[in-house]
């Protein structure tokens, strides 16, 4: 299968829905993670409930105070996706005490292939090809017109 | 009292306050009130005054202390959360949620659709954040 998409990238956040796979990107004081749990009941109503891959990530923000519990810190952001996904591990790459990301990685295993496969159904699994992620970070953007300011 | 701001300094505020006047250095006073009255005193002045680090960058003659709450600040890094599955169910998998179930789950994350863009591969929608308006543009992307 050709991986190739064409997706309008918003400046700001969005939800892609892949048959295997689900990206949210949120900014501001969003409650990324209180999400988790919705998702993982909405994917297990499609037939898909054995999590492959989880990742999560975010730059250091620049008032982690403004934040929404567990937002304020990556400590806690870790601690809620290990209540889920215990075999995964956080990192943090970058200068502590300037621009850093924070990165939680997951991987788990595929479950056993059943005998046999209800009619109608298929077995799913997320693709096999590398993922390479681009991220450009923006500062200092001059006011759109009528709309908010870039920061 | 001295200058409100330095043009050339691209955002280095001199204080001109009696009362922040504490803050600053006897050094940075003498060669702001230089700058005040001769333009030839500038650069000496940017120099000064960047190197004390809580002057550099604001760009108002308020203490930055008093900028913490400032309403109109947005945190612009993004957390993103990509989570992939195995399973057992039709081959749309994901596909075959309805708009309105992501509408109510995104609820919990302070979000909103604003619209929804799919195409053969995937389910694009553009979300709207919490307390922010919608940078309406947006960039081709294409990912190989």
């Amino acid at each position: 299968m050709d991986f190739c998409y064409s997706v309008p990238l918003p400046s700001e956040s969005s939800l892609f829905v892949f048959p295997t796979k689900v990206i949210l990107k949120t900014c501001g004081t969003t409650t990324l993670l209180h999400g988790v749990d919705r998702l993982l009941a909405i994917a297990a109503e499609c037939g898909l409930n054995h999590v492959a891959h989880v990742f999560y990530s975010r730059k250091n923000f620049l008032e982690p105070r403004r934040q929404v519990q567990p937002h304020g810190s990556f400590k806690q952001e870790t601690r809620t996706l290990l209540e889920r996904f215990p075999t995964g591990g956080a990192h943090i790459f970058g200068n502590l005490t300037g621009d850093h990301w924070c990165v939680f990685v997951a991987e788990l295993p595929p479950p056993a292939v059943p005998a046999t496969v209800a009619t109608g159904k298929a077995l799913l699994a997320p693709h096999t090809q590398p993922d390479h992620t681009l991220e450009v970070r923006l500062r200092a953007l001059t006011a759109f017109p009528g709309g908010a300011s870039g920061r | 009292m001295m200058t409100a701001s330095n043009a050339e300094t691209g955002g280095v505020a001199i204080y001109g306050s009696a009362t922040l006047m504490h803050h600053m250095t006897a050094t940075t006073v003498t060669t702001t009130t230089s700058a005040a009255t001769s333009t030839s005193a500038t650069t000496t002045t940017t120099s000064t005054t960047t190197s004390t680090a809580w002057v550099a960058g604001v760009k108002s003659s308020v203490h930055p202390a008093a900028l913490l709450p400032d309403p109109g600040f947005f945190e612009g890094a993004e957390k993103l959360l990509e989570i992939s599955f195995y399973g057992n169910g039709s081959a749309d998998g994901l596909r075959a949620v309805k708009r309105s179930v992501w509408e109510d789950a995104l609820k919990l994350v302070r979000c909103e659709i604003v619209s929804h863009l799919p195409n053969e591969h995937v389910d694009a929608y553009v979300l709207r954040c919490a307390g922010r308006r919608q940078i309406a543009r947006s960039i081709e992307f294409r990912v190989f």
